[in-house]
């Protein structure tokens, strides 16, 4: 996939969101010991870990002096594995901002979302599908009449990582193509995007410190002159901050982030580049627990 | 587009994102080239909307190019379905800009509040002002909404939508000189959900709305008054603003009220009923609050009204109350010891020997003493007033 640091900053979560083994809850169903005392080689062993998932359950915005601006409330099955729905609520509006709705297939594959307005009518559908391997293959909107106003396509290398990114109008004409590029160690390097007629429109080039510590991403116009960059300050795995700069590398913005013990995400505070807060976010969570069986060697 | 991909992503990774998503930052550049290569209103209303829908705030600057040039080319479009989709274009990229606080958008969005022939993109654009706090619009949004207020507009639909708008964006802004309109608003010739709207925001305006307060108290009727210094009352505003409010109301409560006019004396009373009730809670003991409480003790308009001023009198506790309970003491001893008594007169020496009692003023200990000894009193007085007097003891 693409930088993962970023990529978990931009999702809200700290790495160790991912998965986290807390705790054996059984036995380990292990091998009989062998009878000779001489050493043996590693033997495969199974055990029953509990895994801890963070499930966002509302996000707060607020202004500098602590009032609230916004906040979302985010609502799953009984299960808390599926988001149903999504709404966004200003506290000094009488109806919700903005509602999302998911809706999956009877084998629990995400069809499509269903976006309403304020007014409770319905503005925009998307439709999706995806690969055999889980990843999305394609997106499709359209408004409330059913016409079409866009769609994209997306192509995967075989380890998962998404190669292109095709973007279309709602005639279903090219518009754009967004390509991805890889290293050896499936770190994203290259974001090349191209419009129409295939001329390079600009491009990203994605950089990483030797020792973890920064992420990069520097934001190329097409003839190749800055236009800006992010730098994302990672402590293990988490991004801690997230920097915002100028062609002239001074910084625009930032962005600062708090953590829970499972990793989530719990405060984002964007502050502007004299360091005076512009926005604070909180997040709030349900534990979901799952049991999963682990193999290990002993 | 990214919409889908925070939502889906969610799906497959069984957990929920934050706010923003992945993939965010080509899918800005992406939309923000095909907005400005798209030569048709429908396209780049679509690039706009997948631009908001990413959910990352980089989009902002193009929001704001998108908003100057949607007022500068509104004559652009001349059919009925150009017309509509441009409003909801604005209506769109007004709703982002506030998202974003992009302040460098206002001069822009309240040129769509003034030129926009569509009432609800003006009335998101008021929001977005609210939203991002443009502190500057929060005079002309006033003056809006109160010139909104004062009759029907011609399309009353399209009042209500701006109407609804320069609340919401004054509650936002929460500055002081929104306070007055949008109490007006509460009131208004609007539909109930507008005006129960404004009342339920009006409290979000300003923590301190004393200074509008005062100026409802001493120009409007009872009716407004009352509502206004309930306002004033429930607010956080300063205790000692609290109560200098409230001696002003009561004092203009009996000033103002008409005895003659039964239905305004009554609308009065309940005034100066929350005038006082005001004055208990907040402990007020403030001399300047003696006259008008003892006021309402004397000349009342019910027995709530009396009961209620001779209670703030003991509160109050100053020399200046504790004489006057005393003076109120000896007349209903006066009338008691002249064979007058009667039921309101034991339940008003009550009421002034618990006020009494209240005062700890060595000052009223003597009439105490006397009412104690006044043996033509009921059984109940007299055993107040000698309870009163171990208080001082």
């Amino acid at each position: 996939m693409l930088g993962i640091p970023k990529m978990l900053a931009k999702a809200g979560l700290g790495a160790t969101a991912l998965v986290l083994v807390m705790s054996c809850a059984s036995a380990p169903k292990s091998a009989p010991k062998p009878a000779a005392p001489a050493p043996t080689a590693p033997v495969q062993k199974e055990r029953t870990v509990t895994v801890r998932t963070p499930v966002l359950v509302k996000e707060t915005v607020f202004y500098p002096d602590g009032l609230v601006d916004t906040y979302t409330t985010y609502t799953y099955d009984d299960s808390l594995n599926r988001l149903l729905q999504k709404t966004t609520f200003d506290p000094t509006r009488p109806d919700f901002i903005e509602k999302v709705v998911s809706e999956y297939d009877a084998n629990g594959i995400h069809t499509d979302d269903l976006v309403y307005g304020s007014d409770g009518s319905l503005k925009v559908r998307h439709d999706l599908t995806w690969t055999p391997g889980k990843l999305l293959a394609s997106e499709k909107g359209q408004d409330a009449k059913g016409i079409p106003q866009f769609s994209s396509t997306y192509a995967y290398d075989q380890a998962g990582n998404r190669t292109e990114w095709k973007a279309f109008d709602g005639s279903g004409a090219l518009r754009a193509t967004t390509t991805y590029a890889f290293d050896s160690n499936k770190h994203l390097m290259l974001i090349e995007m191209r419009n129409a007629a295939n001329a390079l429109t600009g491009s990203i080039k994605v950089s990483y410190a030797a020792d973890g510590s920064t992420e990069t991403w520097a934001y190329l116009h097409a003839d190749g002159s800055p236009e800006k960059s992010e730098v994302s300050i990672l402590k293990n795995g988490q991004v801690l901050r997230f920097e915002v700069r100028r062609p002239d590398n001074s910084l625009a913005e930032a962005t600062d982030y708090t953590y829970g013990p499972d990793g989530e995400r719990l405060t984002a505070v964007l502050s502007d580049a004299a360091g005076k807060v512009k926005e604070k976010r909180s997040f709030d969570y349900r534990i979901r627990t799952d049991q999963k069986v682990e193999t290990y060697y002993e | 587009m990214k919409r889908i991909s925070i939502m889906a992503l969610t799906a497959l990774m069984l957990f929920a994102t934050g706010t923003s998503a992945l993939f965010a930052d080509e899918m800005t550049e992406v939309y923000r080239l095909i907005y400005q290569q798209s030569t048709n209103l429908q396209d780049r209303y679509n690039a706009v909307e997948n631009l908001i829908a990413l959910d990352d705030r980089s989009v902002a600057p193009i929001l704001v190019g998108a908003i100057e040039e949607l007022v500068r080319t509104q004559d652009n479009y001349k059919t009925a379905t150009d017309k509509t989709l441009y409003g909801r274009m604005v209506q769109l990229v007004a709703k982002g800009l506030g998202k974003y606080k992009a302040i460098d958008s206002a001069p822009f969005l309240w040129n769509v509040v003034q030129q926009v022939n569509d009432p609800l993109a003006q009335s998101e654009a008021l929001i977005a002002l609210g939203q991002m706090r443009a502190l500057d619009y929060a005079e002309r949004i006033s003056k809006m909404l109160s010139d909104l207020n004062l009759t029907p507009t011609v399309d009353p639909d399209a009042g209500e939508k701006l109407a609804f708008g320069c609340i919401i964006a004054l509650a936002k802004i929460k500055d002081v000189q929104g306070f007055a309109p949008v109490f007006y608003a509460s009131d208004a010739w609007y539909s109930q959900r507008v005006r129960q709207l404004a009342l339920q925001l009006l409290p979000d305006i300003t923590v301190d709305p004393t200074d509008p307060v005062t100026t409802l108290i001493k120009n409007e009727g009872p009716v407004k008054k009352a509502k206004a210094l309930k306002l004033e009352v429930a607010s956080a505003a300063p205790v000692d603003r609290k109560i200098a409010t409230a001696i002003l109301a009561l004092s203009i409560g009996h000033l103002q009220s008409d005895p003659n006019r039964l239905t305004e004396a009554k609308n009065f009373s309940d005034f100066r009923k929350i005038a006082l009730v005001a004055l208990i809670q907040l402990g007020a003991k403030d001399p300047a609050a003696v006259d008008p409480e003892l006021k309402s003790f004397t000349d009342g308009f019910d027995t709530e009204e009396k009961l209620l001023g001779i209670q703030a009198l003991g509160v109050n506790g100053t020399d200046a109350a504790a004489k006057v309970i005393a003076s109120q003491l000896r007349h209903l001893n006066d009338d008691v010891s002249n064979g007058l008594l009667d039921e309101n007169r034991t339940r008003l020496a009550r009421a002034a020997i618990a006020a009494a009692a209240a005062t700890r003023n060595p000052i009223v200990r003597p009439m105490l003493i006397l009412i104690a000894n006044t043996n033509q009193w009921s059984g109940s007085v007299l055993n107040d007033a000698n309870a009163a007097l171990k208080a001082f003891k």
